[in-house]
């Protein structure tokens, strides 16, 4: 089996897994659901003057992609040891591959949020989009960082205390570029426009996250 | 931040007294290096 | 010892600067900065020298780079602040290079965080020694991406205009007398710090070097 082939195994497995418990969906989701209720509430469609909306949409929406994220990403990992499976996964399976596969899954959970996350901004907030395709592809590459980072680090803190909060703590610092960039490629998509040098930018921190990633996988998860 | 002279005062102090406090803790660890 | 004639250069104090008694602040904040960004190069070198050749005092190194890195990093935000305080009445403004220290301070935490909830002692360094090098990787979208994001919405910091270019030869020379003198000031930190912590560790263990 190549290493490719075995990372998609690994994403399928976990993804069966997930499927089958729903505990990282269901807390994700959920979390999703409350964060953008609750602002609704507050702000409402009509509860801001129009030349803030862009920019305060753009800037909750990816705030409640982070946070949901937060909660369910970081599982990747402590569930294997939770179950007990990690043992068995870090004798057979390289680190690399284990990262890819969990990374693939984190990612396709990532988008699902999105998916459900951004309509809901559209009938709750009356969220208007000039260039769909835009967002699209933000949600592709900013998705994809942020769960290469997020995945990366879960590693990291798998086997150690106080994970949560441990978890946001040494994730902010990382992710705040590519959110910071994520958001306002955003506004920019909201606007219409097609947000060429941000993409360019979170495609650059996905490829060097990626590297980083795969050149410390064995470090990360070992032994 | 008004006279100069006020802040060079303050400076000479606070310089002096860190390095003081530094180079106390350099011969403090040193000795225990020494004492291993 | 090499920072002993180091931070003698600090005597700038009384020395010239004609802009404004404030802008002196330039010759602490500026080194500060510069030793802090320095420090977590150091932390990152040696982090990747532990994972190479294993010896725990290239890890003691690290973390001693990172605590130490920390306080500069605060000083830089401190001195920042207070300059900014002076000159324009605030003290704080969201100014993207300040912004992109005070995530450098939180990064800083971040990796002690790490090492003290990572009970296992020897996985410990490896852990930090990880996540300084990931850091390290993404650090420069950091400090790229944050001046063009709010671009926009502030102006720099006066900085930059008083940059090399208009330094006059005292001012100059004072300020990279500064620069040595905190480089050296941090050096003799590192190795004070990163000492007392290879003697706490060798305390519990045998005699390791």
């Amino acid at each position: 089996m190549s290493g490719l082939s075995r990372a998609w195994a690994v994403c399928a497995k976990d993804a069966t897994q997930e499927l089958r418990r729903k505990v990282a969906m269901v807390a994700v989701f959920f979390f999703a659901a409350t964060a953008l209720t609750l602002v609704s509430f507050a702000i409402g469609p009509f509860g801001l003057p129009a030349a803030d909306r862009p920019a305060l949409e753009a800037a909750l929406l990816w705030i409640i992609l982070f946070f949901a994220a937060a909660t369910g990403l970081p599982r990747a990992f402590v569930a294997e040891e939770e179950a007990g499976t990690g043992l068995a996964l870090r004798k057979t399976v390289p680190a690399a591959v284990v990262l890819a596969g969990k990374t693939l899954f984190n990612f396709v959970l990532f988008l699902a949020m999105a998916a459900v996350t951004i309509p809901g901004f559209l009938i709750l907030l009356d969220w208007k989009v000039g260039s769909p395709l835009a967002v699209a592809a933000t949600m592709v590459a900013g998705g994809y960082g942020l769960a290469v980072v997020s995945t990366f680090l879960s590693a990291l803190v798998a086997r150690a205390g106080q994970r949560n909060v441990l978890f946001v703590l040494i994730a902010f610092p990382l992710i705040l570029p590519l959110l910071l960039t994520a958001i306002s490629a955003t506004i920019e998509a909201t606007a219409g426009g097609f947000p060429l040098t941000a993409l360019r930018v979170l495609v650059a921190y996905d490829g060097a996250a990626t590297c980083g990633a795969y050149m410390l996988a064995s470090v990360a998860w070992e032994d | 931040m008004s006279s100069l002279g006020y802040l060079a005062t303050v400076n000479v102090v606070i310089w002096i007294g860190l390095f003081a406090y530094v180079w106390s803790l350099d011969r403090r660890v040193s000795e225990k290096e020494r004492s291993r | 010892m090499a920072a002993v004639i180091g931070a003698a250069f600090l005597w700038p104090k009384p020395a010239s600067g004609f802009i404004g008694e404030s802008s002196r602040i330039v010759f602490f904040h500026v080194p500060c900065a510069w030793t802090s960004t320095l420090a977590f190069l150091v932390a990152a070198a040696y982090s990747a020298l532990y994972l190479w050749k294993g010896k725990p005092w290239y890890d003691d190194v690290a973390a001693a780079a990172v605590r130490i890195g920390l306080l500069f990093g605060i000083l830089t935000l401190v001195t920042g602040s207070l300059f900014a305080n002076v000159m324009w009445g605030s003290w704080w403004n969201w100014d993207p290079r300040e912004s992109s220290y005070l995530l450098l301070v939180f990064l800083y935490s971040a990796y002690l965080f790490l090492r003290a909830a990572v009970e296992d002692p020897d996985r410990r360094p490896r852990i930090a020694a990880a996540y300084a090098l990931f850091a390290v990787v993404l650090m420069p979208f950091l400090t790229f991406v944050a001046p063009r994001i709010t671009a926009s919405l502030h102006p720099q910091t006066v900085i930059n205009p008083q940059g090399k270019i208009l330094m006059d030869t005292p001012t100059r020379a004072v300020f990279f007398g500064a620069l040595a003198g905190f480089s050296g000031l941090f050096a003799w930190l590192l190795s004070i710090d990163a000492r007392s912590a290879r003697l706490r560790r060798t305390r519990e263990n045998g005699r390791p070097t």
